[in-house]
């Protein structure tokens, strides 16, 4: 199988289509003027457009009209309008109601295209390139080669599942597991909420002799085992599905997985989740956590630091804030 | 002189739930066509959402610049969402025959509630 092809597949179906099938419907509106565009936004998202666009329009040979960040002017002189309604949209209807509402005598004239998964799928893939994360640590999608051959290269298919190595959060985790390498040798690392499995790799590949991962998203968990296979930690790696609710029962027994895990306790954990998850998963992450165990939580706007730390503070100590 | 300025390639917007945005449409292929990496808008949407409730529809006004790099503003969700809720009426309820027929009845109260929620949005605009 071509490298990348599970992670397409893994978007088409997230996308509930495959990679021929259409997605979306993009309906355009060419040479708009600047000062109706946005009504007409407005009304084609009410008309059931789940998206609009605003754009210059720029037929062959004209001169560009920049539009400037900090500019008083918020819109250019002539603009295309690009929408995209769900599949199976009449989008002919749509758009007479959203002419009607903004007050035009004159029929809109449009062009629909079909959008395939594939499109915007390639997108994403295109903007994937290896990444450094820390002195010999680099994050490399499955396609590319690494420039250091030498580093600690954690290989991913990026995927739907969230974990690229390029959001601030997943760089800051890997930058804490990095500088606390010598702590990971030969350690336990449980990842909560790992969504491509990024964290549990590289802290296999880091020193740790053996990893658990879980997600709410059952495809991140089969992205987690695919990127364990590409960085040849499989073995070391148990990657079960877990609940929203943190009261609901632990998912390593649940799926189990105990005995393939070893035990429910844990040297060191990572959780890079949102505020809302990780403040009801203090109990359940403590209850991971062996007496002097690490603890490193991501995912948290800076103004909710506090709010998280002191949901954690019962049962940790010696907090460090970074961002 | 002043800094070189960002070039606006796209002005985007979009209605996601508080939390649920995804790289699947109708972020996706939007997102997509201006060539903006879709994964950290949606974990960066999905954290600034987070302290509203779910399946709340958030509208987002994405600005695109010719570097791939945006910035993006949230408003508060549509009056036609508060509007059906205070009637308790459904998602996608509504009257069969709009101009016509009555599907419920609204408040004065809950008009003047939604109505100091909306004006937040009037207050936050940009300053120059």
């Amino acid at each position: 199988m071509p490298a990348g092809s599970t992670a397409l597949a893994a978007y088409a179906t997230f996308a509930a289509a495959q990679g021929d099938d259409i997605c979306s419907l993009r309906c355009t509106v060419e040479d708009e003027s600047g000062e109706s565009a946005s009504d007409l936004c407005d009304a084609l998202l009410g008309s059931g457009a789940q998206s609009a666009s605003v754009e210059e329009f720029r037929p062959q040979g004209l001169a560009e009209q920049p539009l400037y960040s900090g500019s008083e002017r918020r819109v250019w002189e002539r603009c295309t309008v690009t929408t995209h309604f769900p599949p199976g949209t009449d989008v002919a209807a749509a758009l007479k109601r959203a002419a009607a509402w903004t007050g035009r005598t004159q029929p809109l004239r449009y062009q629909i295209a079909e959008v395939v998964a594939e499109e915007w799928v390639q997108t994403i893939r295109d903007s994937y390139r290896p990444s450094k994360v820390a002195d010999r640590l680099w994050i490399i999608p499955d396609w590319c080669e690494p420039p250091d051959a030498g580093a600690v290269n954690v290989r991913l298919e990026p995927g739907l599942a969230f974990g690229t190595g390029e959001h601030p959060t997943t760089r800051l985790c890997l930058r804490w597991l990095h500088a606390r390498r010598s702590d990971l040798a030969g350690r336990r690392v449980m990842d909560y909420g790992t969504g491509s499995g990024v964290l549990a790799v590289a802290a296999l590949l880091l020193g740790a002799e053996s990893a658990a991962a879980t997600d709410v998203d059952p495809l991140a968990v089969r992205a987690a085992g695919a990127n364990a296979a590409l960085n040849g930690v499989a073995d070391r790696l148990v990657a079960v599905p877990c609940e929203a609710d943190p009261h609901s029962p632990e998912p390593l027994r649940t799926a189990g997985a105990l005995a393939t895990a070893g035990s429910a306790s844990f040297d060191v954990c990572v959780a890079n989740i949102l505020q809302g998850p990780l403040l009801a998963l203090a109990p359940r992450l403590a209850g991971y956590s062996v007496p002097g165990g690490l603890l490193a939580l991501s995912g948290i706007l800076a103004a909710q630091a506090p709010a998280v730390q002191a949901a954690y503070a019962p049962y940790f100590s010696g907090f460090e804030l970074t961002c | 002189m002043s800094k070189k300025e960002k070039v606006v390639t796209n002005v985007i917007k979009l209605l996601i739930k508080a939390g649920q945005a995804k790289p699947a449409p109708p972020v996706g292929p939007a997102l997509g066509q201006a060539g903006l990496n879709i994964m950290s808008f949606c974990k960066d949407f999905n954290a600034k959402t987070a302290n509203l409730k779910d399946n709340v529809p958030v509208p987002v006004t994405i600005t695109a610049y010719s570097d791939k790099s945006f910035t993006y503003e949230t408003k508060t969700p549509p009056a036609t969402y508060f509007i059906k809720k205070a009637m308790g009426m459904e998602e996608g309820g509504g009257s069969q025959r709009p101009g016509h027929t009555e599907a419920g009845i609204i408040s004065a109260k809950h008009l003047y509630e939604i109505a100091l929620i909306k004006h937040q949005d009037t207050v936050r605009t940009e300053l120059e």
